[in-house]
């Protein structure tokens, strides 16, 4: 008897090993038997097919637990779409997902937006975009800083970095807690020639709270700035790592320094 | 692009190209939250795994700076950080920065927002400036930095670096024309994406000369003609579809005159966008037709019916231009194609009478088809009498032969 989650980790893996294509085939493997439970479910019998008769208390937790299981093989599909490249496929998994996972589709549509970003078309990231605007009606700190920074990323997309400077300061003001914002605020001044600014503004974040804000996009791009800044960047490395080292576990990417 | 630090200089010249910043996308790995023992759920929960599905979502949220200098393709734009760093203790004065483009055809000077001379640069302190060019040239482009300074014992000092890439091509564009009788023209266009990255046409419009106006076929009701494929993959190539009317020409001159030789149809205008919006822009050079040569006599279907049954007459007209310069006798003879099933119906050889150099006759024409399928109209041959020369016409339109409903 092997545990579901132990399929779904074993149908991962090939991804991670640079056989994306094995990946899909095992998780849609997965899907089918997943699809056919559901059926069997639907049509009264037991999960394997006998026409056992099931409570309906039983048989609703059934359900339950299998309809979840198809949004996590579904999720980890789109993801395993990614890695071969395949994006109108993955579009096509993810907006069915927007149907099975109704709780989260503020953030599929968001993802879905800076998906369409990643390819270059911003008119259907515009639109997907807007329907997360539009869905997110009881809007928490967090959705709302969200959604704010997904309307930053657009005008990244467009070249205006002084408006999308703007818009992640709107972000980082309603969620303080949201340390993307405030990197991205550090970019944005970069690419507006205020290196300095960048610098002081991503060392200000990571110093702050170093057990909770040290993410390795965040070291990456502080690192580059360094080097980009003076020669001296190999001290400030150094210092850095340290921070890192007191602050973070094993699974930190210590390549994310470019120390080389 | 990183310069070597010069040692005998005090300030340090660092360069780096802006490309776009991309979106950071870390792997979690999917977990059942009761797979996990208790403490160990909550110390990483986020940072190597995600409890809920869309927390796995792969492209994350934080903007990352470019590690390399990346590919450049013609049309885009190059847009680069430059930062000059007072390396020494002490302060300098009177700091020059200047930024040239310099290509095998070309020098052009890259101005920055930043101020021409900075009067003073204290220690440790750097100018920062963004300098952009639109790269319209292949090939090797050296970019060329140029600082001047005076240290604080009145030494004027001066110091260059070179930066040197290539421009690739981004896009291959093939054109084709297609004629049809009544002087259209349609431009097939197809446009192959030779970058590494995927690409999202913005917008391909066909601007046509003053000689012709133009009509989009690319476009339907619900969306464009590709409906859900909305960007380009490295190597994919896709299709684009006009239809060009040539304009009334405004003097009386002779149609048939104006639609001779080469002539300018217009130019293609080709925006993209590839990664986070990095947009490229390259227009064709004008493209150019040949006429298609008539001959002396010209041989147009006017009138034609798309569809017709076997074994019923089918009537057409036709017109015949004397293209040459001198008076013609003509007389029409219509040869039936047995083994493809043509057979023309009437009087299959007469006089035509005389056309003068420019002018058209109009001939009513019956046939009918014994086969079905797409059959060609063929077989129709006028001898000018006047040089005992006869012009063959064969393959001049296509009709749809369908067995009767019966």
């Amino acid at each position: 008897m092997v545990s579901f989650s132990f399929r779904l980790l074993h149908s991962e893996l090939p991804q991670y090993l640079g056989i994306p294509q094995d990946s899909l085939d095992r998780l849609y493997a997965m899907h089918a038997v997943i699809k056919r439970i559901l059926q069997n479910l639907q049509d009264g019998k037991a999960e394997d097919g006998n026409s056992l008769h099931l409570s309906a208390d039983s048989q609703s937790a059934s359900e339950q637990l299998w309809k979840g299981r198809e949004v996590r093989v579904l999720y980890t599909i789109a993801h395993s779409l990614l890695a071969v490249k395949d994006y109108n496929l993955a579009v096509q998994v993810y907006k069915q997902l927007l149907l099975k996972d109704e709780g989260s589709q503020v953030k599929l549509w968001g993802g879905i937006g800076r998906l369409y970003l990643q390819i270059g078309c911003e008119t259907e990231a515009k639109m997907s975009f807007d329907q997360a605007d539009a869905l997110d009606i009881n809007p928490t700190p967090s959705s709302k800083c969200q959604r704010t920074l997904n309307r930053g990323y657009l005008k990244v997309s467009q070249g205006s970095f002084q408006e999308a400077l703007e818009l992640f300061q709107d972000a980082s003001a309603t969620d303080a807690n949201n340390i993307s914002a405030v990197n991205n605020l550090a970019v944005c001044l970069l690419y507006l020639g205020r290196l300095k600014e960048a610098i002081t503004m991503l060392e200000g974040i990571i110093h702050s709270n170093p057990a909770v804000n040290i993410h390795e996009g965040a070291v990456f791009n502080l690192a580059t700035l360094y080097e980009l800044e003076s020669s001296r960047a190999l001290n400030k490395k150094q210092a850095l790592l340290e921070l890192v080292s007191k602050h973070q576990g094993d699974g930190f990417q210590v390549s994310s320094l470019k120390m080389g | 692009m990183e310069a070597t630090k010069d040692r005998e200089h005090l300030l340090s010249l660092k360069v780096m190209r802006l490309t776009k910043p991309s979106l950071f996308s870390d792997s979690k790995v999917l977990v059942d939250s009761h797979d996990l023992a208790g403490a160990l759920q909550h110390t990483l929960a986020g940072k190597m795994w995600a409890a809920e599905g869309i927390d796995q979502f792969p492209i994350g949220d934080l903007l990352t700076l470019p590690q390399s200098f990346g590919n450049i393709f013609l049309g885009e734009t190059f847009t680069s950080c430059i930062s000059v760093h007072n390396e020494s203790e002490q302060q300098v004065k009177e700091v020059t920065i200047k930024t040239d483009l310099q290509t095998s055809s070309q020098r052009a000077s890259l101005p920055g927002n930043a101020a021409e001379v900075t009067p003073e640069l204290p220690p440790d302190a750097s100018i920062d400036d963004i300098i952009s060019h639109e790269v319209k040239e292949l090939g090797t482009h050296i970019l060329v930095c140029a600082v001047s300074y005076t240290t604080l014992s009145n030494e004027k000092l001066y110091f260059r670096k070179f930066f040197k890439f290539q421009v690739l091509k981004p896009i291959e564009v093939k054109t084709k024309f297609y004629n049809v009788e009544d002087d259209e023209i349609y431009l097939e266009t197809q446009i192959q994406n030779i970058t590494s990255s995927p690409i999202c046409m913005e917008k391909v419009a066909l601007e046509p000369s003053s000689a012709y106006s133009v009509q989009n076929l690319n476009n339907t009701e619900s969306g464009t003609t590709c409906s859900d494929i909305t960007y380009l993959s490295p190597l994919d190539t896709r299709q684009f579809l006009y239809c060009l009317c040539p304009q009334t020409p405004a003097e009386g001159a002779s149609d048939s005159k104006a639609s001779q030789g080469m002539t300018v149809v217009g130019r293609l205008d080709i925006i993209w966008k590839s990664h986070m919006g990095e947009r490229g822009r390259l227009q064709t050079s004008s493209l150019q037709r040949m006429a298609p040569g008539y001959g002396d006599i010209r041989l147009e279907v006017t009138r034609l019916p798309d569809v017709a049954e076997v074994e019923k007459t089918v009537n057409a007209t036709c017109r015949l231009t004397n293209c040459v310069e001198r008076k013609m006798e003509l007389s029409l003879a219509l040869q039936s194609v047995h083994q493809a099933g043509l057979f023309w119906c009437g009087i299959v050889s007469r006089q035509l009478g005389q056309l003068d150099a420019g002018c058209s006759l109009d001939l009513e024409l019956k046939l009918l088809f014994t086969r079905s399928g797409l059959q060609n109209l063929s077989g129709i041959r006028v001898t000018d009498t006047f040089l005992k020369r006869t012009y063959e016409y064969d393959d001049v339109a296509q009709i749809l032969v369908i067995q009767s409903a019966s």
